[in-house]
């Protein structure tokens, strides 16, 4: 069983007035309802650019119904530069460029996948996806899958 | 002008042969610019007593910007492991927060379009002639088309705003949603005419309104007590 933590902290002194802000949340990535941990991390790099049409980062290739966890990171460095972030057909928000992103991912059916678009200029990024399982997408080859 | 900041760490000993420990911190900054976002909703706590299991609506629409660097923070504060909020984006299963979960993520809170409606007051009316919607009645004090617009616009109606020019009143949806038909004005109107009076309240322009697309519902996994955290960042 592999730990682990996610931790996130927001903070400001001047966002509400007279109220500074501070929060700090941490939790240890399980499995569904479980207290052990996920297994399963796929991580990479790239780089959108405009041109690109959106393009598949992940397809929803595990159970319905478990626990995963999808963190995206938008590493460009022209503020007007941004991903645009999609779940199936539903347009979830924006990446500036900085940005982050970490919310969990129900892979409720073939429809739950994510893709991601640059728009402003090009968006180097980053991402990794916390599993509960995966399942290899079938083979369109056979002959080469004895 | 605010500063704020918000900070991902992501670590773990034994999850891969190396350690993995990463962190990223981010300025919650307006779109496209370098200056931050000053708008929020507060932190705030939601508590819901689900029996039966509802849905409820967190954040609308037409709340923040649309297609704005909107952000928005989420955590279950529930101790039992089992127990999750399922999050939506309008009609999309995001996904499952669990106990102790939390999530943040952009937001662009892309809202529908509000109905709206004109009347225009008009015939002979008499003092004492009423005119009835949303649930609000207005008594004519005399028989000035202009007056009785101007009594019906003063009034406070619980799903619509409203704004006057001359003897037309002109009623916008508080939010933005499809009826399915045009102005539900039309059957909710009501004028209680007095013996010999043509009081009349023409719709004189409609037009439909649209469906959000990005309203935040989140749905409670067992019919005991669950508690949200939750805060917009908006502009």
């Amino acid at each position: 069983m592999a730990t682990t933590t996610a931790t996130v902290s927001i903070s400001s002194t001047d966002l509400t007035p007279g109220m500074p802000l501070s929060i700090s949340a941490s939790t240890t990535l399980n499995q569904t309802g479980l207290t052990t941990g996920l297994e399963i991390v796929d991580m990479g790099y790239g780089t959108l650019t405009v041109a690109d049409s959106h393009k598949a980062l992940h397809e929803a290739l595990g159970a319905a119904d478990t626990s995963n966890y999808l963190y995206l990171c938008n590493d460009a460095t022209e503020a007007t530069s941004y991903i645009e972030v999609v779940l199936h057909d539903t347009v979830i928000g924006r990446l500036y460029a900085g940005d982050w992103m970490f919310t969990p991912w129900n892979q409720s059916d073939g429809d739950a996948e994510w893709s991601i678009e640059a728009e402003g200029g090009s968006c180097p990024y980053a991402y990794a996806i916390y599993k509960s399982s995966y399942v290899l997408p079938d083979s369109t080859q056979g002959t080469l899958n004895p | 002008m605010a500063t704020t900041t918000a900070t991902i760490t992501l670590a773990s000993t034994d999850l891969l042969t190396n350690a993995l420990s990463f962190s990223t911190t981010t300025p919650l900054s307006k779109a496209g610019v370098a200056t931050g976002l000053t708008l929020t909703s507060g932190l705030g706590r939601t508590t819901l007593v689900n029996d039966p299991i509802q849905s409820h609506q967190l954040y609308r629409s037409d709340s923040a910007a649309a297609s704005g660097s909107n952000k928005v923070y989420l955590k279950n504060l529930s101790a039992t492991a089992s127990e999750y909020f399922t999050v939506y984006i309008d009609q999309e299963e995001m996904g499952r927060l669990y106990a102790g979960d939390w999530a943040f993520f952009p937001w662009s809170a892309i809202s529908g379009v509000k109905e709206v409606f004109t009347t225009t007051i008009g015939g002979t009316w008499v003092a004492g002639e009423t005119f009835e919607f949303d649930g609000v009645l207005t008594t004519a004090a005399n028989t000035t088309v202009a007056d009785i617009a101007a009594q019906i616009h003063a009034q406070y109606y619980p799903n619509w705003t409203t704004a006057i020019s001359s003897a037309a009143v002109t009623f916008t949806a508080r939010h933005a949603m499809d009826a399915g038909t045009v102005v539900t004005a039309t059957a909710d109107m009501a004028i209680v005419q007095s013996g010999g009076s043509d009081a009349t309240a023409v719709v004189s322009a409609a037009a439909m309104g649209t469906a959000t697309e990005s309203d935040i519902i989140i749905v409670p996994s067992v019919v005991t007590t669950m508690t949200l955290e939750h805060m917009l960042f908006h502009e």
